[in-house]
């Protein structure tokens, strides 16, 4: 089985989410819910936007 | 120290693999296909009645209802007032994490249905009310009282909840496309239904990650009851499509289905990222759900009326160190099955109470299963609640209503008292159908008849009237049909009477089972004739019911009317192509009609379906005996004899084997040790085909002084032999008449020699033609009488066959005339009467 524990991986994620990012359970929830954040952040101040 | 071998038990609740397999085939499911080519994997046969509390604790108990105390969805609470969800207090014995927290294992367990109120456990326990939001996204998101373990790890977890309004639109998607053009379709409830589920299924698999990567465990244990829930909602609207489903709503939900066994495809992909190469992951289903032409026309409007949409087979896949590799199928598995499997897995013994078996087919390596006398008597820390806990049932009012929208229960009425008392009832007729489910018909019977007594629910009656017939308590059986009868039209007439629209009652709704009830009591009669009309009409308007063409094939094959129980078990098995029932029963026809590779395969089909058929086996061993094949055909008869242990024609079988065809002197001991203890006694019987003059034959007998009977009321009494053997363990010493459409009647515990008298066909001919006087004309050739001849012959033949050890003298008039002294020496050694 293939086994390798991937914290370190870089996950796409965007403030719509994905079915993807939720199969990656907990990992993919916090992505996700960071891109939420960023997301309206850049709102509030569109300085931060990269 | 050497570490625990870890497991990982995945519930996916109603995953099928007729869904599975396509999609696997369309490359939809690629993480599906890679495990399951790492190891074993099944069907698994699910208890009745399919419904999830009920099962997924016996997968985590290895019995039944009766014993682990979850009979339904609901329970009144303590006070007896009102009602709740069901609860892990109900529980009353140990689940495989509590034998395992005893034996020093670590355990996390998510959402397993029922784990509210949480247990103390050595590990997490998260319980199955958790992930549930019942309030809107704007209020606060409370836990309910008990639902993590340890309570300091309820925190941590709360950040892992999706909320249904947290879904997006691009999660939503792929179950329904139409969602980014159709804004009124956003409203709709069903709509809301698959983000709700979307939403629980994903809180589960976050938190099962979390406690996978952040915890140390043993073992895990994690239900998702997502694809039962999107299977409810959807399942009408997968491909291919009916006439009678709207091409509007098809466009909108037929993806759900797919969309929702490809997400768990996803979450699988991640659950095997994180294994390690020494961990084992077993995933499995508690039933499955039909998805084919089977699927339901409609629900029944009554408790648990959607648990029609489950089919009785569901899933089960296994790899792992020790795990057969390569895809192997492993036949015969049920639901109780999976704790015993797992403990023997982890060397532990299996409780003799446990109701369930080792699957030994998923091990590279045999290993002696260990027994102990019960786990509910081995002292430690289980880690199961007190039992004289009792909890708040408002705690779980929200669930409750989840229950309501679901359709599994019907919304309480005002009078809570009488819901209570209804509800009680319900889940004492889950019990009752758990305890026939399982043999207990005797137990289940009396709950049956107390409760139809004092509800007068004709499904309960329906369900007392089949159990009288089990019993063979056929008087009340038909009592009890009559009272049924009167009941129909009484709440007929209500109901029209309540209804504004006379016509409004939907024929569909009608399922003919009093019919049907009446078919099925006229056969356990022995009155096929009249049974087969009724059941014939029944069929006309349930053209899709199995079990109807089943019985209908049964008939004929007890009519011997072979290429029609083919043609109607060929029908059922359009139906219901899995169907052991149905596969062995063709199996029997073809038989019967000597064509044995045909039945071979039906019989190999039918164990590979259903392996607790002791009549497949046996029957498999009868055409292996045809075959010359004396080793498997003794190894068919040994298993039929573990399933049924008082099969004396298989004992039979295997007692010739072992003498005659491979010789053990032990075996042969031992199956003769049975048959001495088993066998009632030794009869001899005399058969014929129709017009051969057994009269005079049997006159004969009477002038050879040896003891015979040949009148009416031994003749009225062959014929009464489907309904009363008796009187034939008192024909020891004497050669009685059997007409050859009665052989197959014979019971099985005696043993029989059989005397076949034979006659030269046109005196035979010219016999029956006196006979049937009235039908035939002068001169016409006698077409019809050589078949009849021909098909009696072959009853005869038949029944030899089947007969193990069976010896057979045939006379012939002609001989009996010419060599009179001779033939009444060879009659006189044959019958060898004291």
């Amino acid at each position: 089985m293939k086994i390798k524990k991937d914290k370190e991986k870089i996950y796409i994620s965007t403030p719509q989410g994905s079915l993807g990012l939720l199969a990656l359970g907990h990992i993919g929830l916090i992505k996700w819910r960071e891109a939420i954040e960023n997301s309206k952040s850049t709102k509030k101040n569109p300085k931060n936007a990269k | 120290m050497q570490s625990k071998q870890k497991v990982i038990v995945l519930g996916w609740d109603a995953a099928d693999w007729k869904v599975i397999f396509p999609l696997i085939e369309q490359g939809k499911m690629p993480n599906m296909k890679i495990f399951l080519e790492k190891g074993v994997h099944g069907k698994i046969k699910t208890l009745d009645p399919p419904l999830s509390p009920m099962l997924w604790t016996s997968i985590a108990t290895g019995v039944r209802a009766d014993k682990h105390g979850i009979s339904g969805f609901i329970e009144p609470t303590p006070d007896g007032e009102r009602l709740r969800p069901v609860t892990s207090t109900s529980r009353r014995v140990k689940a495989i994490w509590n034998i395992l927290n005893q034996e020093g294992y670590k355990s996390n367990v998510v959402a397993w249905w029922p784990t509210n109120p949480v247990e103390p456990i050595n590990g997490v326990m998260v319980s199955n009310l958790f992930q549930i939001a019942s309030k809107s996204i704007e209020e606060p998101w409370i836990s309910p009282p008990e639902s993590v373990h340890p309570k300091d790890m309820e925190e941590t977890l709360e950040k892992f909840r999706v909320h249904p309004h947290e879904i997006t639109l691009s999660m939503a998607l792929p179950f329904i496309p139409n969602l980014n053009t159709d804004k009124e379709l956003r409203k709709e409830q069903r709509t809301l239904s698959v983000l709700k589920t979307l939403a629980n299924a994903a809180t589960v698999h976050a938190i099962s990650t979390y406690l996978h990567e952040e915890t140390t465990w043993d073992f895990m244990a994690i239900y998702h009851d997502a694809i039962d829930h999107f299977s409810h909602i959807a399942m009408r609207y997968h491909p291919p499509k009916r006439p009678e489903i709207e091409q509007k709503e098809f466009d909108d939900y037929h993806l759900v289905v797919e969309a929702a066994y490809r997400f768990h495809d996803l979450m699988l992909g991640r659950v095997l990222e994180l294994m390690d190469e020494q961990t084992t992951l077993l995933i499995v289903s508690d039933h499955g759900f039909h998805s084919d032409h089977q699927r339901p026309l409609y629900i029944p409007r009554e408790p648990s009326g959607p648990a029609v949409e489950h089919s009785p087979y569901g899933i089960f896949a296994m790899a792992g160190p020790g795990i057969k590799k390569g895809g192997v199928e492993v036949s015969g598995a049920s639901i109780l099955d999976i704790t015993p499997t797992l403990l023997h897995y982890l060397n532990l013994p299996i409780g003799e109470d446990m109701e369930g078996k080792v699957l030994h087919a998923c091990f590279e390596e045999t290993k002696d299963t260990q027994l102990i006398p019960s786990w509910e008597n081995v002292d430690g820390d289980s880690g199961m609640h007190d039992k004289n806990r009792q909890e708040n049932p408002w705690d779980a009012i929200e669930a409750l209503q989840q229950l309501v929208e679901m359709g599994y229960i019907d919304a309480p009425d005002d009078d809570k008292l009488l819901e209570v008392e209804k509800s009680k009832r319900e889940n004492l007729y889950y019990l009752s159908r758990n305890m026939i489910n399982g043999g207990r018909i005797v137990e289940a019977l009396k709950i049956l008849e107390k409760i139809f007594q004092e509800s007068k629910i004709i499904r309960y009656g329906q369900r007392l009237a089949f159990t009288y017939l089990a019993l063979r308590h056929y008087q009340k059986a038909r009592d009890l049909l009559e009272e049924l009868k009167e009941l129909h039209i009484h709440q007929k007439k209500e109901k029209l009477q309540k209804s504004d629209d006379p016509f409004g009652s939907n024929d569909m709704e009608e399922p003919m089972y009093l019919q049907y009830l009446e078919g099925l009591i006229l056969l356990a009669i022995n009155r096929p004739r009249l049974a087969l009309p009724i059941l014939e009409s029944v069929q006309k308007k349930n053209p899709a019911n199995f079990h109807v063409a089943f019985n209908i094939a049964q008939i004929h094959n007890q009519r011997k009317n072979y290429a029609s129980a083919e043609k109607q078990f060929i029908c059922a098995l359009a139906i219901d192509e899995g169907n052991g029932k149905a596969h062995h029963g063709l199996g029997v026809s073809f038989l019967r009609r000597n064509l044995i590779d045909q039945a071979i395969e039906e019989f190999l089909l039918a164990i590979t379906n259903d392996f607790y058929l002791p009549n497949a086996h046996y029957h498999l061993g009868e055409s292996l005996m045809k075959k010359e094949q004396y080793d498997d055909a003794a190894y068919a008869f040994e298993v039929a004899i573990r399933l049924s242990p008082g099969l004396t024609k298989a004992h039979k079988w295997l007692h010739e084997i072992y003498t005659k065809w491979a010789p053990n002197e032990t075996l042969a001991l031992k199956t003769l040790n049975f048959l001495k203890h088993n066998i009632q006694g030794e009869i001899t019987i005399c058969t014929s085909i129709d017009g051969v003059n057994m009269e005079e034959m049997f006159k004969w007998f009477k002038q050879q002084d040896i003891p015979s009977e040949y009148d009416n009321k031994s003749i009225d009494e062959a014929k009464m032999l489907a309904s009363d053997t008796s009187w034939l363990k008192t024909k020891r010493n004497e050669i009685i008449y059997i007409p050859c459409h009665c052989l197959s009647l014979l019971p099985v515990d005696l043993n029989y020699k059989l005397i076949v008298l034979e006659e030269d066909s046109a005196q035979v001919i010219d016999a029956l033609k006196e006979a049937h006087k009235r039908d035939f004309k002068e001169k016409e050739f006698p077409l019809e009488l050589l078949n009849k001849s021909k098909k009696d012959q072959d009853k005869i033949d038949t029944w030899i066959a089947s007969q193990a050890n069976l010896p057979v003298l045939i006379l012939h008039t002609e001989s009996i005339k010419k060599e009179e002294e001779e033939q009444a020496e060879i009659l006189r050694n044959f019958i060898n009467f004291d």
